[in-house]
C-alpha cells in the first residue's frame, strides 16, 4: 500500500512550481493531499518506534510465572496493523465517493494524511498518558 | 477498590469508567456491558443506514468495478478489529493483571464505539 501511494506519488514527484500555501486548481489540490500524507506518514513512523520502545520498556516488567497474556509490545502490533487495514480501506471508500473524478485523489491523500496524524496523537498518548 | 479509582484519577485523560456505573467490580463490569451494548446497537443501526444508500448507489451506478458497499464494509469491519486491539493495548497500558482491567476494556469500546457513530452519521448517503 504504501508502495502503491508512493508509486502514485511519484508521477507528480516534488514539483517545484506547486505552492501548497496557495492551492489553485485542482491538480495541486491533489499533489498537496499527497505531500501532506508524505509528512504525516514520517512522523507516523517516528512516533511508532518511540511508542514500540516504550512497550518494550514495560514489557521487561511482565513476570512469566502470572502473567500469560501476549506482551505490550504484541498487543501494540497487532493494533497497528488492525488500524493500517482499516486506514486504507477507509480511505479507498472515501476516494470513491468521487471515483474516476478529478477530486479522488484529493480526497484520498486528504484521508489518509489525516487519520495518520490522528493515528500519531493516539500512539503518543500511549507513552505520555500512562 | 478507592485506592485503585484514586490512582486512576490522577492519571490524565485515562481511558474513562462509565460514571454511571456503580457497586461492586462485578456490578460495575455488568453496568458497563449494557452501556457498551447500546452504543454496539447504535452503530450498527447507523452502519445498516450507510449500507443501504450505498447499495442503492452501487446499483445505480453499475460500472463493472468493485462495489462501494463491499469496499466499505471491508474497512467498517477493519474497525471492529482495530477498537479491539486498540482498547486491549489502552487496558494493558492502564490496569494489566489488576481488576479494573475489563472495566477499563470495555469502557474504551463504549467510547471508540460512540466516537464512529458521531463520525458515521453525517456522511450517512454519501
Amino acid at each position: 500500500m504504501i508502495f502503491a501511494s508512493l508509486l502514485w506519488l511519484s508521477s507528480i514527484a516534488n514539483d517545484p512550481s506547486i505552492d501548497c500555501d496557495n492551492q489553485r486548481y485542482q491538480v495541486e489540490m491533489n499533489y498537496c493531499a499527497g505531500k501532506d500524507y508524505e509528512v504525516a506518514d514520517v512522523a507516523l513512523n517516528a512516533q511508532w518506534k518511540r511508542t514500540v520502545a516504550e512497550m518494550r520498556e514495560r514489557d521487561k516488567t511482565i513476570d512469566r510465572r502470572y502473567d500469560t497474556q501476549p506482551t505490550h509490545y504484541d498487543a501494540l502490533l497487532a493494533a497497528q496493523r488492525a488500524w493500517l487495514t482499516y486506514r486504507d480501506q477507509h480511505c479507498l471508500n472515501e476516494g470513491f465517493a468521487a471515483r474516476g473524478g478529478s477530486m479522488a485523489p484529493m480526497l484520498h491523500g486528504g484521508c489518509m494524511a489525516r487519520l495518520t496524524k490522528a493515528r500519531t496523537a493516539e500512539l503518543q498518548a500511549l507513552v505520555e498518558e500512562y | 477498590m478507592f485506592a485503585l479509582l484514586l490512582a486512576l484519577a490522577t492519571q490524565p485523560e485515562a481511558a474513562p469508567i462509565d460514571a454511571d456505573c456503580g457497586g461492586n467490580t462485578l456490578q460495575m463490569v455488568q453496568c458497563a456491558n449494557r452501556s457498551f451494548d447500546r452504543a454496539d446497537r447504535e452503530l450498527k443501526l447507523v452502519w445498516e443506514e450507510i449500507a443501504q444508500a450505498l447499495s442503492d448507489q452501487d446499483r445505480r451506478l453499475n460500472d463493472h468495478r468493485e462495489p462501494r458497499l463491499e469496499i466499505a464494509r471491508t474497512a467498517h469491519e477493519a474497525w471492529l478489529a482495530f477498537r479491539d486491539a486498540q482498547c486491549a493495548v489502552e487496558a494493558d497500558s492502564e490496569a494489566r493483571g489488576g481488576t479494573m482491567y475489563p472495566l477499563i476494556y470495555i469502557g474504551c469500546r463504549t467510547e471508540m464505539t460512540r466516537a464512529r457513530v458521531q463520525q458515521l452519521r453525517p456522511t450517512l448517503g454519501k
